[in-house]
């Protein structure tokens, strides 16, 4: 009979030890799917909240007449904050990505390190990123991306 | 045996709750703050596609450019996030004196709003002559209009 009560008691802890193994398991991927889930949710909302336009004329680019340099405001029309910094834009000028060190990113009213909704800042790209030799002819296209939001700015140099 | 399996069966559905109270906040916060994000996107939308404006006149004053322009939208926009860029040269904003003529006639030139029907007048006044043969102006949710400097 002591035997049976024994048996009883081990199959009893066994199961409890089986049980809470795979409640914990259970609920720690439960909690990291979740901790995803809310990051994800955050970029997907910041993604939503930016947004650019570009303000410069593509009619009459800025380029400098000394360094060659081509500068382009763009204005921050959404409601998420950017950092003015060449870490927060991406940028393809005619198929040649613009690494970091090609361009220079400031605040166009002052001296501010973000811009927030409905200021401007002013990009200068080095002039050995753009085509042309000044005479208005060869065409350019500049893509700037921020958190996801692209806008386009074509232009004769 | 037969406790066993109750009592193991009771575990499980204790930690399935607890996975679900953690589960169910997480999913809720982020629902929200997507969709007030995407509230706050179809808002600034609406907003943009009722916002109009008209370059009534650009002129070169000799020493000054003077720009007109007239709010036919039917939100209000802020003066001083009004930019303008003649001949691809950005004016930064602290350079730029703007006057604000509402719907009776009255010049107002300390005022932010420009409201709708209301004229704004630009004046750029730089050291020296001017020259310029083009503008463009862009407002709030970058609406811009451009044109020739008469």
């Amino acid at each position: 009979m002591a035997s049976v009560s024994v048996s009883h008691l081990i199959i009893f802890i066994a199961s409890l030890v089986v049980a809470a193994g795979v409640a914990g398991t259970l609920t720690t991927g439960v909690e990291r799917v979740s901790n995803a889930v809310e990051d994800g949710s955050l970029d997907v909302s910041q993604q939503v909240r930016t947004d650019i336009d570009i303000v410069s004329d593509p009619n009459s680019p800025s380029i400098n007449t000394t360094t060659g340099n081509l500068t382009v405001h763009v204005r921050n029309t959404g409601s998420q904050g950017i950092f003015i910094q060449p870490d927060s834009i991406d940028m393809v000028l005619n198929g040649d990505f613009v690494p970091n060190s090609g361009f220079t990113v400031t605040d166009a009213n002052g001296a501010q390190t973000t811009a927030r909704t409905g200021d401007v800042m002013a990009i200068e790209i080095d002039d050995s990123y753009i085509d042309g030799n000044g005479d208005g002819t060869t065409g350019n296209r500049l893509y700037i991306t921020i958190n996801s939001d692209e806008e386009v700015y074509e232009f004769r140099y | 045996m037969g406790f066993s399996v109750s009592a193991a069966t009771a575990v499980i559905f204790a930690g399935l709750f607890l996975a679900l109270g953690i589960f169910y906040p997480a999913m809720v916060n982020s629902y929200e703050r997507v969709q007030a994000a995407d509230a706050d996107q179809a808002d600034r939308a609406l907003e943009q596609a009722n916002t109009d404006i008209q370059l009534a006149d650009a002129t070169d004053g000799g020493n000054q450019l003077d720009v007109t322009l007239t709010n036919n939208g039917s939100t209000s926009l802020t003066v001083s996030e009004t930019d303008v860029v003649v001949d691809g040269t950005y004016i930064q904003r602290s350079e730029l004196d703007t006057t604000v003529v509402d719907v009776d006639g009255t010049d107002d030139s300390a005022t932010d709003l420009w409201l709708p029907g209301e004229t704004l007048e630009i004046t750029y006044n730089p050291t020296g002559q001017f020259n310029g043969n083009r503008v463009r102006v862009v407002t709030e949710h970058g609406v811009a209009v451009s044109g020739a400097i008469n």
